[in-house]
């Protein structure tokens, strides 16, 4: 019987061989316990337990640069590296992060950790090998937040610009084993500067408006309208676009990392602000950006 | 001869936590009740005392016999009754009663696939138990800071995820530091349960909880336990 993948067949194969009974060991005692020294294969990672599956990619290391908006390092900012698993970093003194990562990786992606304080965002990577995603931005999150409410009560929740209406029932998940701080699972809404926006939003799709939300990846259901003020030059009555980065590893809210339309809005009347549809919604909040409907 | 059978996903997933608590039982020069206990399995088979080691099985070596470290959490998820001792002990099954294989998986909050990981584990409970799959969870690392976990970070980690498997803590990276120096997580440990015997050890989550091991299971049925 053989593997559909031949490798790691081979490599399974030559990790088990049947009909082994004594073998010869080392009589290492406690004293070896230093550390497990991984195998890494001609590219440079280690081969997972089930073999390499397709669409995975070989990262070896993952760098990248954080400064803030006013272009200064961000110092001791937690990052991952995320695919299949998770290696830790953290942003050194000149806003740099280094991490071995050595690892088969499938929707690979490059996490910078804001943890309220700042925005967090993903950064797909679509390279492999050792990879440098160069300088990103990541604004801060103001100072001062509003408690979400988990009692399931309709309600309306204001931050900055943005007032989110929260439907009768609604379940709330923020993401607390991240976020242990009563502070920082509270909202928090910021207005990004299309200049700063993060790698993820991409070019072409004519984001005219775009906001970083923390607690980042909070998810509700049924989604939450969302009304912000108009700092566009669209007039009224415009119809738009909200799209929103995806978290969910399956692919709940669009492609992983990816900035997905969740929802449909307009202009109102007066021109003053932009708000979602009846009956359209919003389930996860990380980054929002809006543009005319095309 | 016998064909080499492919190993897919089954292995012990090792969940290493370590009580790296002052307060220890590890730590006792003097041996307690406990501690007798916690170096003995469920029907009183002594921990294995030699083979030690962090490699995993290769071909014709062995792998190292995993230690019987010792952990301080929440048995079978129950938070009810606070922290309590957990040990690598209960899980050594030489006569296969209740385990062919232990699984360990080392955790900590700001790991994405590890949240992922224990909810399909979670899902997978009775499937592993049917299967004779030990499942025992531990958080290693602190959000904060990416050092050793604190108690703080375990409480939040079981307080999101309704844990129905063991769940502890390693204080500090007391225990199982030696195996997640690499960085990355969830670090998975596969152990023959007849030995405790190292069979894979290694970063990364399965793409399928629910099967990942069952090779694991098989090479056990299939192959006498590791002389040490």
């Amino acid at each position: 019987m053989h593997d559909s993948n031949p490798v790691a067949f081979a490599l399974m194969a030559s990790l088990f061989a049947c009909g082994a009974t004594t073998v010869q060991v080392s009589d290492a005692g406690l004293e070896d316990a230093k550390g497990t020294s991984p195998t890494y294969d001609a590219k440079g990672c280690a081969v997972p337990l089930n073999g390499i599956q397709p669409g995975q990619v070989c990262v070896r290391s993952l760098q990248a640069k954080v400064l803030d908006e006013n272009g200064k390092p961000l110092s001791n900012l937690i990052t991952t590296a995320c695919g299949d698993g998770c290696t830790f970093g953290k942003t050194n003194a000149e806003g740099v992060s280094r991490m071995e990562v050595h690892r088969y990786m499938s929707k690979a992606a490059l996490m910078l950790h804001g943890h309220s304080t700042y925005a967090s965002y993903y950064v797909i990577l679509r390279s492999e090998g050792d990879v440098d995603r160069g300088t990103m931005v990541l604004p801060a999150m103001p100072a001062e937040g509003v408690t979400i409410p988990e009692d399931g009560i309709a309600t309306t929740l204001t931050s900055g610009d943005v007032s989110l209406t929260l439907p009768s029932g609604v379940s709330v998940m923020i993401d607390k084993m991240e976020l242990g701080e009563v502070d920082a699972q509270k909202l928090r809404t910021k207005f990004v500067s299309l200049d700063k926006a993060p790698p993820f939003v991409d070019p072409t799709l004519n984001i005219v408006a775009l906001y970083a939300f923390t607690p980042f990846g909070t998810e509700f259901a049924p989604g939450v309208g969302v009304t912000v003020a108009n700092k566009t030059n669209l007039g009224p009555g415009i119809a738009v676009e909200f799209f929103v980065q995806g978290t969910d590893l399956d692919d709940k809210y669009g492609p992983f990392g990816q900035f997905t339309k969740l929802a449909e809005g307009h202009v109102s009347s007066d021109g003053k602000t932009i708000a979602t549809d009846l009956g359209q919604s919003i389930p996860q909040l990380t980054w929002l950006g809006i543009r005319p409907k095309p | 001869m016998n064909t080499i059978r492919p190993i897919r996903f089954a292995a012990s997933f090792l969940v290493l936590a370590s009580c790296g608590s002052t307060s220890s039982p590890a730590q006792k020069a003097d041996a307690s009740a406990e501690d007798i206990a916690q170096d003995a399995n469920p029907y009183g088979k002594a921990y294995p005392s030699k083979g030690f080691g962090t490699s995993a099985h290769s071909g014709s070596l062995a792998g190292g016999v995993f230690q019987n470290f010792r952990f301080y959490g929440h048995p079978n998820g129950d938070a009810s009754k606070g922290m309590q001792p957990l040990s690598m002990a209960k899980f050594f099954d030489p006569e296969m009663r209740a385990y062919k294989i232990v699984v360990l998986t080392a955790t900590a909050p700001w790991c994405t696939y590890c949240k992922k990981e224990t909810t399909e584990i979670i899902a997978a409970r009775n499937t592993f138990s049917d299967r004779k799959i030990g499942v025992i969870q531990v958080v290693v690392e602190s959000q904060s800071s990416g050092i050793g976990a604190t108690q703080v970070d375990f409480d939040n980690w079981v307080r999101v995820l309704d844990h129905n498997f063991d769940v502890a803590l390693d204080e500090s990276k007391r225990n199982l530091g030696a195996f997640v120096q690499a960085g990355g997580l969830p670090y998975a440990l596969v152990l023959d349960a007849r030995t405790m015997e190292i069979l894979y050890s290694g970063v990364g989550a399965p793409a399928n909880v629910e099967t990942a091991f069952d090779r694991y299971v098989s090479w056990v049925d299939s192959n006498p336990p590791t002389a040490y």
